[in-house]
């Protein structure tokens, strides 16, 4: 048999780095128009502009962007800092985001897999979700994916809520303690974020997640 | 700030050079080739005796700092309080990863072949065959501590790590990555066990094979894909892996000696020494040579076909450079070509005005004389005067002796009215030549005011010529400084600087206002709207420039935004320009300049040319016009003699 040359060899020939995964799942529905869709746009030019100051980061994290609003929509394919740009989010519709969290898991099982395929390490992908509502969609199917993914070390799950988002919802979906969003500190969200992928990165594979305290007086979230 | 040397001197600090999870680097003022480390925290009284320790031991092995920033003096505060030290500064070198990750490597060191990175492994090597020599261990081995230089030799930083043991003295290491830690160290606590030398020879080994293989962790492709778990179990399968993934480099094409010198590293507990690498790797770089085809594809010797280029073929990748594509922008200003081109022209003096006339020596003089002899009296004919008066005097004395001697009075009358008619007629017969002659020198002084005529025509003639030609010259020099301008164009346009007719409808949908851009504010925003850029369909580097006010970081996050809005549109990311298009660019358009260049130097040589031509046709009529100017003089002093001087 003449073997078959997948098309993203040419990726992982270019830059063979370790890869930490990272999906965001962002809450679009329409409650997030004015200010909080245009804080969380901002706050995404930050993480890449953040991360794209680490040497290694920058080739080490892929970012992936999923929004949910209406329906899940995939903005951006896993892409290595470097070559991420920042999609355009429109607030509009309900929020599913039992779908998101399935599609995000989804995500990261699939680009693991490309990872094995072609011989690169990888460090424990993340999911991170972000929502202002409640959600729209059965959502407990995905809660009992989360708590499978974690357990099987497969990705680590952050929920962050924002304004009036369902804490408890957030709760039960998410193995960690949800975090609330101070105000709209989604710069200072985001930084942390970077901050915390960037220790990821550098840090031996396996390592256990040592991170910043985002609850801390002067963190950007609240439990 | 000022820090003091263990000696009392001061130290001033510079600049910030880095900053670490430990402290700061400045550099030294007065001394750029040192640097300052100083701890955010005090340093431990344990970490000051290991500083002290090596301080002293630098003075007996001078050796240790030669490839490390090795601490050179301790620094205090006013306080006495260790605060840091001195050691080498590092500059212009890249980070290890940089190095073997080959898609960065082509852009930071496009001619580095695979002999440069065994080069840079042995050295590394080297590096550590002089730590391992004085009993010092490097401990935490990372990519983010090497730093290579354009010579492939090799450089550690982050020096007080190192772990240190001399006799009952311990100075431990504490910290450590999973990717270099060998298996029987990993998960365990660094700052409990100590580091042996074996643990540095997995760690070299690790560099050492990312540095031959690609970039390619060595344990990179286990079955979790984790690299902790692939170290632990030892699940080193590079050679299985290499022959499922056709991109990767064949285990079979290194050298027989430098595999098992891996293969020891990577499965035992007894590891190559840094001296063993030394010797393998050298002797295997000294069997590389050039392939056939492409001069930075090092193979070796006896190897039948190119393994790069066979990966090229299967995979699509190029892992090195291709010596066309190695392009590094020569394009220059054009200030640097125009000055010389600027200061010949400057040089060459523009022919004369005809204001500028000057009549040529001894003309005016020479014709002034001429004039005013024609202008005197015509001289009186004393032959004919003579004759006249002769034959008056004959004639009167005839009439007298006609009144004695009637018949021969008669006739000596007759012969006086003869001679004076003889002399009227004689007179008349002299005048000739004489108005001949005004007319004559009338002629050479009017020949004469012709060649000043003349002379002044030639000068407008050229004048204006000269005027033509740089008019043309000036015009080229602004289209020759016109190309840097179309060749940027150019350049954007690849780069999509522009914004491409086919997205323009689908770009006019995203609002500035509303759209969220780094650094470009809610002002700067209305400002751009004033001046009809509302949407990213607006955004383009040329109009941008014409905004007042916008900085340049602020012009590349509004065409980056329109870039991703791009992205949207089309679902995929517009790839830059490759330099093998940027090098198109550059020849084409330095092929323009230089036939835009050529014609300015021709047309200099024209413009001097014809300064030439004016120079020696004035030169010329000066020369008719003294030649004339010495005829009439000559014409008139002849004159002179046949009239005047009887």
């Amino acid at each position: 048999m003449t073997e078959q040359i997948p098309f993203a060899a040419v990726e992982f020939a270019a830059n063979p780095e370790p890869r930490c995964a990272c999906v965001l799942l962002l809450d679009t529905s329409a409650s997030m128009s004015g200010a909080r869709i245009s804080e969380l746009q901002e706050g995404l030019s930050v993480l890449k502009a953040e991360l794209s100051q680490d040497l290694l980061a920058r080739k080490r994290v892929e970012l992936a962007i999923v929004s949910f609003g209406g329906s899940v929509r995939m903005l951006s394919e896993f892409t290595t800092v470097d070559q991420f740009e920042p999609p355009i989010l429109h607030a509009d519709g309900l929020t599913p985001l039992g779908a998101a969290v399935t599609t995000g898991l989804e995500l990261v099982r699939n680009r693991k897999r490309v990872y094995r395929q072609n011989g690169i390490a990888c460090y424990r992908p993340w999911v991170f979700l972000l929502t202002d509502g409640e959600p729209s969609d059965v959502w407990q199917p995905a809660a009992a994916s989360v708590r499978h993914a974690e357990t099987a070390r497969e990705a680590a799950f952050f929920a962050v809520g924002v304004g009036e988002a369902n804490l408890d919802v957030l709760g039960q979906l998410s193995v960690r303690q949800p975090l609330m969003l101070r105000g709209l500190q989604f710069r200072q969200m985001f930084q942390w974020l970077s901050t915390s992928l960037k220790s990821v990165s550098h840090s031996g594979v396996s390592d256990e997640l040592a991170l910043h305290n985002p609850t801390a007086p002067d963190g950007w979230a609240k439990l | 700030m000022i820090l003091y040397s263990g000696d009392g001197k001061p130290v001033e600090l510079g600049k910030v050079l880095g900053r670490g999870g430990e402290g700061v680097v400045h550099v030294r003022v007065g001394n750029e080739s040192q640097a300052c480390k100083v701890y955010a925290k005090p340093p431990t009284d344990a970490r000051t005796a290991k500083l002290t320790w090596m301080v002293e031991r630098l003075g007996q092995h001078p050796d240790l700092a030669v490839w490390c920033t090795w601490p050179q003096e301790l620094l205090f505060d006013e306080q006495q309080q260790c605060v840091g030290f001195l050691m080498e500064r590092l500059q212009q070198l890249r980070p290890i990863h940089e190095v073997y990750q080959p898609e960065q490597r082509k852009s930071v060191l496009p001619t580095a072949g695979w002999d440069f990175l065994l080069r840079a492994a042995a050295n590394c090597a080297r590096m550590f065959e002089t730590l391992h020599k004085y009993d010092v261990i490097v401990g935490d081995v990372n990519e983010r501590n090497i730093f290579v230089d354009s010579d492939a030799t090799v450089h550690l930083v982050d020096c007080d790590s190192f772990q240190i043991r001399d006799g009952d003295q311990f100075f431990g290491t504490g910290v450590g990555v999973v990717d270099y830690t060998p298996p029987e160290m990993q998960g365990k606590d660094f700052r409990l066990v100590p580091r042996t030398v074996e643990h540095d020879r997995f760690g070299l080994a690790v560099i050492a094979f990312k540095l031959l293989m690609m970039g390619r962790h060595p344990f990179s492709g286990g079955a979790s894909g984790d690299l902790h778990q692939a170290i632990l179990n030892k699940e080193w399968d590079y050679p299985q892996l290499a022959q499922r993934l056709r991109h990767l480099l064949p285990w079979s094409v290194v050298g027989q000696p430098v595999r098992a010198a891996f293969v020891s590293a990577f499965t035992e507990e007894q590891r190559p020494s840094a001296a063993t690498w030394v010797e393998r790797l050298a002797t295997f770089e000294a069997t590389l040579q050039p392939c056939r085809r492409e001069p930075l594809h090092k193979v070796p010797a006896g190897l039948g076909n190119c393994p790069w280029c066979t990966i090229e073929q299967v995979s699509g990748y190029a892992y090195f450079s291709r010596p066309q594509t190695i392009w590094q922008s020569q394009w220059q200003g054009p200030d640097a070509l125009l000055a010389p081109l600027d200061a010949e022209l400057q040089a060459l003096p523009s022919p004369r005005q005809p204001e500028e006339w000057q009549a040529p020596q001894g003309m005016e003089a020479a014709i002034a004389t001429a004039r005013a002899m024609l202008q005197a009296e015509r001289p009186p004919d004393l032959i004919s005067w003579y004759l006249a008066l002769g034959g008056g005097l004959v004639a009167v004395g005839g009439v007298t002796m006609a009144l004695f001697h009637p018949s021969r009075g008669v006739v000596v009358a007759g012969a006086g009215v003869m001679a004076l008619f003889a002399s009227r007629w004689l007179s008349a017969r002299r005048q000739v030549p004489w108005h001949q002659v005004t007319l004559e020198i009338d002629k050479q002084i009017n020949e004469m005011r012709e060649i000043e005529v003349e002379w002044k025509g030639e000068a407008l003639r050229f004048r204006d010529q000269d005027r033509r030609l740089r008019a043309w010259l000036a015009d080229m020099r602004v289209q020759v400084v016109a190309v840097g301008a179309q060749r940027q164009r150019e350049i954007d346009k690849l780069a999509g600087d522009q914004v491409s007719e086919a997205l323009r409808a689908g770009l006019l949908r995203f609002d500035l206002a509303t759209a969220s851009i780094p650094n470009v504010p809610v002002e700067k925003k209305r400002a751009l709207a004033i001046r009809g850029v509302l949407t990213a369909a607006d955004l383009d580097r040329a109009k941008l420039a014409t905004i007042p006010g916008l900085a340049e970081a602020q012009v590349d996050a509004l065409i980056a935004w329109r870039r991703g809005m791009e992205a949207q549109l089309t679902g995929s990311r517009a790839q830059g320009p490759s330099s093998a298009q940027l090098a198109a660019i550059d020849s084409n358009f330095h092929h323009l300049r230089d036939n835009l260049l050529a014609e300015l130097r021709g047309g200099l040589g024209t413009l001097r040319d014809s300064g030439h031509l004016a120079d020696s046709r004035m030169a010329e009529l000066m020369a008719q016009g003294r030649q004339a100017a010495l005829a009439l003089q000559e014409r008139v002093e002849a004159v002179r003699r046949a009239y005047m001087e009887h």
